[in-house]
């Protein structure tokens, strides 16, 4: 009985990756299309860059702090994320350390400030501004290659 | 000979609606993450997939697809969703037009044969169209449309008035809501910047420029720009400028 659990999990496990493939790219356009993204969907898109499966907000921010990219901030799936926020996480995630400001005091203010001297966000917003979900497909794409992890 | 001239008129024929079935998009390949609607749902793309007109493609993060168009290949790079609006071979050329929802795709177009080959690509706010080179175009939100042509040359416009011809490395960068596009060289301005030294500088303080100059007057309220007017002296820099066409 065990042996052939075993097998149908072995069996299985490709066409799980390969279902898990098509849902991903479906949430990516779900939330390419919001007008505002909330701090839930900005972790599944942060999930999904490190090249790890979303599997929901809890477990996606479990991944994050593991990685160091979320620390004590305390996040509600359904509140709107701010471009600071996001920031800090990109910038914790890519080690934007180079950048003065945000060398000397690591908040959102100076991680937004370090994430636009690196191209990453445009200088035209601000810390405290929301994101529209064609704005975060935008910005983490830039996150991916910065990462290494994507094509220019 | 009546039967002769019918074989060679059969042949023609023949060799025309070959031509004609030739006009297909084909998945060449995929890594990661790449899909595509079908009736509402994201279906796994899948190499060898022939791909028909009006079939919306998408990518995930660290993914990409890479689609041949006849002998042209058309590279969809992570996180971009296009569609193919049209692709169809006649007797007077090949004409293919896809359109970027988000994202960035590479094209390398070829000449079906002696046929001539129009390839455009939409965005929300310009489309650009080539004949027989390589271009990269991107489009986001914050950025615009993006069109950088390797080699040949690239025309990039819209309906409102702009019109440009792109060649060598200079890049069209239209952002949406705007009226007309960046200067074609915006992209050297940021990189043409080279660190200038007063004289009295101490290799350390020169380390410190080097980890940290970048952020020194980077913004007109950066706390750097105090540091960077105490420092502030003439200088005579020697140029020399290669400009490549």
């Amino acid at each position: 009985m065990r042996k052939v659990q075993v097998l149908l999990i072995i069996l299985l496990f490709p066409a799980i990756l390969f279902a898990q493939g098509a849902a991903n790219v479906a949430l990516i356009n779900e939330i390419a299309d919001k007008p505002v993204v909330n701090t839930g969907e900005a972790v599944s898109m942060f999930v999904l860059i490190l090249d790890e499966r979303n599997r929901g907000f809890d477990a996606n921010v479990a991944t994050l702090k593991k990685r160091n990219i979320v620390k004590d901030e305390n996040l509600a799936e359904n509140d709107p994320i701010r471009q600071g926020q996001l920031a800090r996480m990109i910038a914790r995630y890519l080690d934007l350390n180079d950048s003065l400001m945000y060398f000397l005091i690591p908040s959102n203010r100076y991680a937004f400030r370090a994430c636009v001297a690196n191209n990453i966000m445009a200088h035209e917003a601000g810390e405290w501004n929301l994101l529209s979900g064609g704005e975060l497909v935008e910005i983490m794409s830039k996150v991916s290659v910065l990462a290494g992890g994507g094509e220019e | 000979m009546k039967y002769l001239i019918s074989i060679t008129g059969i042949v023609i024929a023949v060799l025309f609606i070959a031509s004609m079935a030739f006009a297909e998009i084909r998945v060449i390949s995929v890594k990661g993450d790449a899909a595509y609607k079908k009736s509402g749902k994201w279906l796994n793309l899948r190499k060898g997939q022939k791909l028909g007109d009006g079939t919306l493609i998408s990518t995930g993060a660290g993914s990409r697809a890479v689609l041949a168009v006849d002998k042209s290949m058309l590279r969809v790079k992570q996180l971009t969703t296009m569609k193919v609006y049209a692709h169809k071979i006649t007797k007077k050329g090949s004409n293919t037009h896809v359109g970027i929802k988000y994202g960035s795709i590479n094209a390398r177009i070829k000449r079906v044969g002696k046929l001539k080959t129009r390839f455009k690509v939409s965005t929300p706010v310009a489309t650009s169209s080539v004949r027989g080179t390589e271009e990269n175009i991107f489009y986001g939100v914050r950025t615009g449309m993006l069109v950088h042509a390797p080699s040949g040359t690239v025309w990039a416009g819209n309906n409102k008035g702009v019109f440009t011809r792109l060649t060598g490395d200079r890049k069209f960068n239209l952002p949406a809501g705007k009226g007309a596009p960046r200067p074609l060289l915006w992209w050297l301005q940021d990189k043409s910047w080279i660190p200038i030294y007063p004289d009295n500088l101490t290799d350390a303080e020169k380390d410190f420029f080097n980890n940290f100059g970048g952020d020194l007057g980077a913004g007109p309220q950066n706390p750097g720009d105090v540091l960077d007017q105490q420092l502030e002296g003439m200088a005579s820099v020697n140029l020399i400028v290669n400009w490549i066409e």
